[in-house]
């Protein structure tokens, strides 16, 4: 027998709605039948699928799945009313432009539809490696996480709405730092302790272009992560410390490339009887050519819908804690001298 | 799909010392001469991409190499069949000076060096594509060493040693362990196995096709198989050719391109999740060979390069040729579908 096809609604037809259109459009499982987005001239370029330019006639269409596309300011809105007609949700991150969004949202969830959030990079090939590294528990516990992830920013950078506080709730650190916190509560569960420093450094708008942050958590794990829109050289780095050795995920496959080759290096510690390779152990580096990151989350929602199983993976629970700690980073560089 | 190398510091002679290699590889073909029975031999077409055509290219204690004009795979044809060659692993002094001599001096590096990464290998991937796997089976181990530490393998409930061509004392491996020495084609029910792993069989198959296809068979759909052997598109072979000191029978029967192997797998219903050439003795290999017999012409360049760009110049070739599918040594793990 084979397996039903859900409908789908995009609503906003910006960069993630494209890479949506396009994941919809290459399942054999999905169909799309409608794409809404407030700005005409989006809607003229678009075809093949019913156009509107509200969410309301999209869910008015009652698709299966809706796919919320929006900016922060506008995602729990539509969240929410998806999930009150019965729609599955599936969102981008930031999921809202702050704890309060993401309450809202939960609020509205239901037993009967799934909601998941878009943190694909627990689906890039250099993370599900590096995780099943960790979870095969060859190299023992996690000790401490080290993130650097950021971005130069660009001619378009000053009038993009994730830089304009009111519709975003924040700079650099909820934008695209967001996914490198998701990934160290991946990796260690939460981080209770946090503390932030956080600047305009140079771009010149009113939210922040730099945030330091440092955690630690119950179990005595330590995280430091740098996140940046002043990094000219696009960079994404996470090293993971544990007891026999550690790994690194280095590089992001992406549309542009510009993060480089996605690889993961491994190697165990060597103390004993190596005198010449004390703190110079063997590495294994491994390259990824295919990023799948995209299809494989969604397909993940699938799975769940088909078996009605909760979801687990970018559940609500994980964007309410990965805001909670964006959210403590905030008040605690608030707090400080010369903070954004 | 996805590649890797090794960024490593050891040589060839930590896990085969000159000296006992030379001693066993005259010793393996004094054995090939007495063992194996010409009147016996089977023909055979490309084990890797299945196809007749072939091109002569040279003899190795009198047997004949071909290639592949497809796709570059290097065998011997007409060869020994696998009864007969399993009798050349019972009996020869070849194999019996490599347990008793050559695996149990290089035993410590060979643990450290060679299994023990595989073994990382085959839980690290495991977790990640078939983390419900219970069931493990090797085929055709060819250490006691080796065995051992499969045994020890604890992410897997059950495992089974299946034709190993060395004397296992079974009280030494871990109780969850299993020893088989039925056929390929009679043991193990269908659909009964979560992974396998066959180091070097490939390479000293005489039938290819019906070990894979009975090794898909006994896998469940989803299954992992784990394999090593040596390529023929890995530097060292492509410039030593006929002078290449590994490449010989039996324990070279079949030497796959990269493409052949890949087809190998794919013809027989498997899918490809990495393939990698993580060698560390290319390079080494040349110099080597060079060095002992001075009559072996290189091409210009690699003699420059070798001569002159010192053991920094020499492990970044290494490294190029790793990441660029160009070593000797393959690596490839495959899910049937
Ligand atoms: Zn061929």
């Amino acid at each position: 027998m084979s397996k039903p096809v859900f409908t789908c609604g995009i609503a906003g037809y910006g960069y993630m709605g494209e890479i949506r259109k396009q994941v919809i459009e290459k399942s054999d499982r999905l169909e799309l039948i409608g794409i809404s987005d407030i700005n005409a001239n989006t809607r003229q370029e678009l075809s093949g699928c019913a156009v509107l330019s509200t969410t309301d006639a999209l869910l008015d269409k009652s698709p299966d799945i809706m796919f919320v596309c929006t900016p922060n300011a506008l995602s729990p809105k539509i969240c929410v009313e998806a999930m009150r007609r019965g729609i599955h949700v599936f969102c981008e991150k930031p999921p809202g432009r702050n704890l309060d969004d993401i309450q809202t949202i939960i609020a509205a969830e239901r037993h009967s539809v799934k909601l998941m959030f878009g943190f694909n990079h627990r689906f890039h090939p250099a993370v599900i490696k590096a995780k099943a590294i960790v979870d095969a528990g060859r190299m023992g516990a996690v000790l401490n996480l080290r993130g650097l992830y950021g971005k130069s920013g660009g001619i378009s950078f000053h009038n993009s709405w994730r830089n304009d506080e009111s519709i975003s709730g924040g700079g650099i650190l909820l934008d695209q730092g967001i996914h490198m916190l998701d990934l160290f509560c991946y990796f260690c569960g939460n981080f209770e302790d946090v503390k932030c420093f956080s600047s305009r450094a140079y771009w010149d708008f009113n939210v922040e272009d730099n945030a330091y942050v440092i955690m630690r958590n119950s179990t005595g794990q330590n995280a430091i992560f740098h996140s940046s829109a002043t990094l000219w050289k696009h960079t994404f780095r996470l090293e993971i410390t544990l007891e026999h050795g550690y790994i690194v995920v280095e590089g992001l496959l992406s549309k542009s490339g510009s993060y480089g080759r996605e690889r993961l290096v491994t190697a165990k510690r060597q103390f004993e009887d190596e005198a010449a390779a004390v703190g110079n152990p063997s590495e294994e580096v491994t390259y990824f050519d295919q990023d799948l990151s995209w299809e494989l989350e969604v397909n993940e929602l699938i799975r769940c819908i088909d078996e009605d199983t909760p979801v687990t993976i970018s559940s609500s629970h994980d964007a309410r804690r990965v805001m909670e700690i964006i959210s403590k980073a905030y008040l605690d560089a608030s707090n400080n001298p010369g903070a954004a | 799909m996805k590649s890797v190398f090794l960024v490593d510091h050891y040589n060839e002679a930590d896990v085969k010392p000159a000296e006992m290699l030379n001693a066993y590889v005259q010793l393996a073909e004094k054995n090939v001469n007495d063992l194996f029975l010409r009147d016996t031999f089977v023909n055979c077409d490309c084990p890797g991409c299945g196809a007749s055509d072939r091109a002569e290219t040279f003899r190795r204690f009198n047997l004949d190499y071909v290639s592949c004009p497809r796709c570059h795979t290097l065998w011997v044809s007409p060869r020994p069949d696998d009864e007969s060659i399993k009798r050349y692993y019972a009996n020869s002094d070849a194999e019996i000076y490599w347990r008793e001599k050559l695996s149990r001096e290089t035993a410590l590096a060979r643990v450290e060096r060679i299994v023990l990464p595989r073994v990382d290998w085959i839980i690290d991937s495991t977790q990640q594509y078939l983390p419900d796997a219970d069931h493990f089976v090797d085929i055709g181990t060819h250490h006691d060493v080796y065995a051992r530490c499969l045994s020890e393998i604890g992410r897997f409930s059950r495992k089974t040693l299946l034709n190993p061509i060395c004397e296992i004392n079974p009280g030494a491996l871990a109780h969850s362990t299993n020893i088989v020495n039925e056929h390929i084609s009679k043991a193990m029910p269908d659909n009964s196995v979560d992974a396998i792993s066959m180091f070097e069989v490939l390479d000293r198959t005489s039938n290819i096709d019906g070990a894979m296809s009975h090794a898909r068979r006994m896998l469940r759909p989803g299954g992992l198989i784990f394999i090593t052997g040596i390529l023929s598109t890995g530097f060292d072979i492509m410039t030593l050719w006929d002078q290449a000191q590994n490449i010989f029978p039996p324990d070279r029967l079949n030497v796959f391109s990269v493409e052949g192997l890949t087809m190998l797998m794919e013809r027989h219903g498997f899918n490809v999740l990495e393939f990698s050439t993580p060698g560390m003795f290319d390079t080494e290999a040349v110099i080597h060979a060079v060095e002992t017999n001075p009559k072996i012409q290189v091409p210009r360049f690699v003699s420059y390069m070798l001569e002159n760009r010192g053991p920094e110049g020499r492990q970044r070739f290494q490294e190029f040729l790793q990441m660029n599918l160009l070593s000797s040594f393959g690596r490839v793990l495959a899910q049937r579908q």
